[in-house]
């Protein structure tokens, strides 16, 4: 026997694990059987075993990453996404906190949930918000932002406190958000969050750390592009010459102010490649 | 092989110290000897969670038990997953660092990814299987520079060409690479129970007799389910009745050994958690 064997096995194995159906059990040389005394019919309880449990952790680890979506979907739908998920996005590390990341673009997907397009944009905020939570710790103190004063900006990007995340939307996915951060066995207000779906409003949500909490605040057209700009690494110049052009009314005064207010800011970077 | 400590000697006892639990511990501050988390539940850079880690190390030595090496798999270690514990090993500076003998990482056929089974799936009891896990054990050991625990595992499937015995395979794996055996009493029976051994207890018993107990650095008691097709560990209940006979027997056997209460799924009340730390204590005599 060898390591070619053990790597046989083990692929049999969890193909079997990952097939749609309990027949096809790796044979020959790699064959398994179930230990229990039990009739022949019940041979595929070791193998169900496992697939078992295998649906409840992805329910779990699914659950844990989008308390939101689960209350507007059910436990019941959310099952069937985690299973989903397993099956087409399976995880390749053993720290489930990454399973899911995937699941905002099958939501977008899905057909049989096309009548709730807002789902879609409601899981990439709450998968902004869970790994917000695993980021390290922002610094304390204010940043350094003296090269604001001196550098050239087309040279000078800002950088924003690990776990940052805009989540631009046609949809109130703040709102609908924020509807549902009560406790489990409270019923959500879901007053206002369905006023402003009829009245077809849109919202930037901003994810950020704050200490070990994390915080979620709307920006505004105007901050939300300026955001999304310096996220992606551009250079302020350019990025304030853009915004200023598509939103008259942005100030970048008022944003620093509320930007430093609010602890978004980890410090600048130079973009310059010499430097 | 080792001699029983006096017994005299308190055995230490623990419990899994999970979410829902997080603040009762800090504000309660039980008699415990230690405890244990699962060390992926803290593979964040910072946030929330570690910090109370944080906060609890400070009054309780801390055992970190991994679910997601996959010491077994022959596609190897996933680097990021070591990286991960070594930066918590270094940051908690544990008092016992352990995994499973199973397997989770396969490399998929043809030219497929590599795929993580988030389970603790069962390898084989053979040569080959044992040097695999001779490589990745000491691959971890040199990467922690300090000595690992390997947890025997509830196996639902086992494998035709299986030619060790289970003890053997440990004693053979401390002997090569300096481990030690996580001893889960709780995974013996229900082993014993789904291979319908006539006396699962005594099955158990024989287990642990023809293990080394100079490898023995820890041990794991919790609940079964016992209402399928097959016995089930699910660490969902207070710790079953075979369970506690075995575990006796196996003290007797290793004199004081840490022990630790694993409760994972329909966590209980914190002070039931408690009782069953005192009922192990008291087992222990």
């Amino acid at each position: 026997m060898s390591a070619a064997t053990e790597q046989a096995r083990q692929q049999a194995l969890l193909s079997a694990l990952r097939a749609a159906t309990l027949t096809g059990l790796p044979v020959a040389a790699v064959a398994l059987r179930g230990r229990a005394p039990q009739p022949p019919a019940d041979r595929h309880a070791g193998l169900q075993a496992y697939r078992a449990n295998a649906q409840a952790i992805a329910e779990r680890a699914l659950a844990a990453a989008y308390p939101v979506l689960e209350r507007l979907v059910g436990a019941e739908t959310m099952a069937t996404l985690a299973r989903d998920l397993w099956r087409d996005h399976p995880p390749t590390r053993g720290d489930l906190a990454w399973f899911g990341a995937e699941l905002a673009a099958h939501l977008a997907a899905t057909t049989e949930l096309a009548d709730v397009p807002y789902l879609t944009d409601v899981a990439r905020l709450e998968w902004a918000v869970h790994r917000a939570h695993a980021v390290a710790d922002p610094r304390d103190g204010a940043p350094d932002l003296q090269a604001l004063a001196s550098e050239d900006p087309d040279a000078l990007g800002m950088r924003f406190v690990d776990g940052s995340a805009c989540i631009a939307s046609p949809w109130p996915v703040l709102t609908i958000w924020r509807a549902h951060q009560v406790p489990a066995d409270v019923e959500p207000d879901l007053g206002p969050a369905r006023e402003a779906l009829a009245a077809g409003q849109g919202e930037a949500a901003w994810v950020w750390r704050r200490g070990h909490r994390i915080d979620v605040a709307a920006l505004t057209p105007a901050e939300c592009a300026f955001n999304q700009d310096m996220l992606a690494g551009h250079a302020l110049g350019p990025a304030l010459a853009s915004v200023s052009a598509r939103h008259p009314e942005f100030s970048f005064e008022h944003w620093l102010l509320r930007a430093l207010r609010e602890g978004w800011l980890a410090g600048l970077h130079s973009l310059n490649q010499n430097t | 092989m080792t001699t029983a400590a006096p017994r005299s000697t308190p055995t230490p006892v623990g419990i899994g110290w999970r979410q829902p639990h997080y603040r009762e511990l800090l504000e309660r501050r039980p008699g415990l000897d230690f405890i244990e988390v699962h060390s992926e539940n803290f593979f964040a850079e910072g946030g929330a969670a570690l910090a109370l880690l944080g906060e609890a190390r400070e009054h309780y030595p801390v055992s970190l038990h991994g679910v997601g090496l996959a010491l077994g798999s022959a596609a190897g270690l996933d680097p990021w997953h070591l990286d991960q514990l070594a930066a918590l090993v270094e940051r908690v500076q544990p008092v016992r660092v352990s995994d499973h003998a199973s397997f989770a990482r396969v490399t998929m056929p043809d030219g497929g990814p590599v795929l993580h089974g988030s389970d603790l799936l069962p390898i084989a009891f053979t040569d080959a299987s044992l040097d695999l896990m001779v490589v990745h054990v000491q691959q971890v050991q040199e990467r922690l520079k300090r000595p690992l625990l390997v947890e025997n595992i509830s196996a639902y499937l086992h494998w035709e060409d299986d030619h060790l015995a289970e003890p053997e395979f440990f004693n053979a794996l401390a002997r090569r690479t300096g481990c030690g055996l996580l001893l889960d009493v709780n995974n013996l029976v229900v082993n014993s129970l789904n291979r319908g051994a006539a006396d699962a207890v005594a099955d158990a018993c024989a287990w642990v007799d023809a293990v080394d107990p100079g490898i023995v650095g820890e041990v794991h008691l919790a609940g079964y389910n016992d209402e399928g097709p097959l016995v089930i560990d699910d660490h969902g209940s207070t710790v079953h009745a075979p369970v506690w006979q075995v575990y006796r027997h196996a003290m007797q056997r290793l004199g004081p050994c840490p022990t630790l209460i694993e409760w994972d799924t329909n966590l209980p009340p914190f002070e039931m958690l408690l009782g069953e730390a005192r009922r192990a204590l008291e087992a222990s005599k």
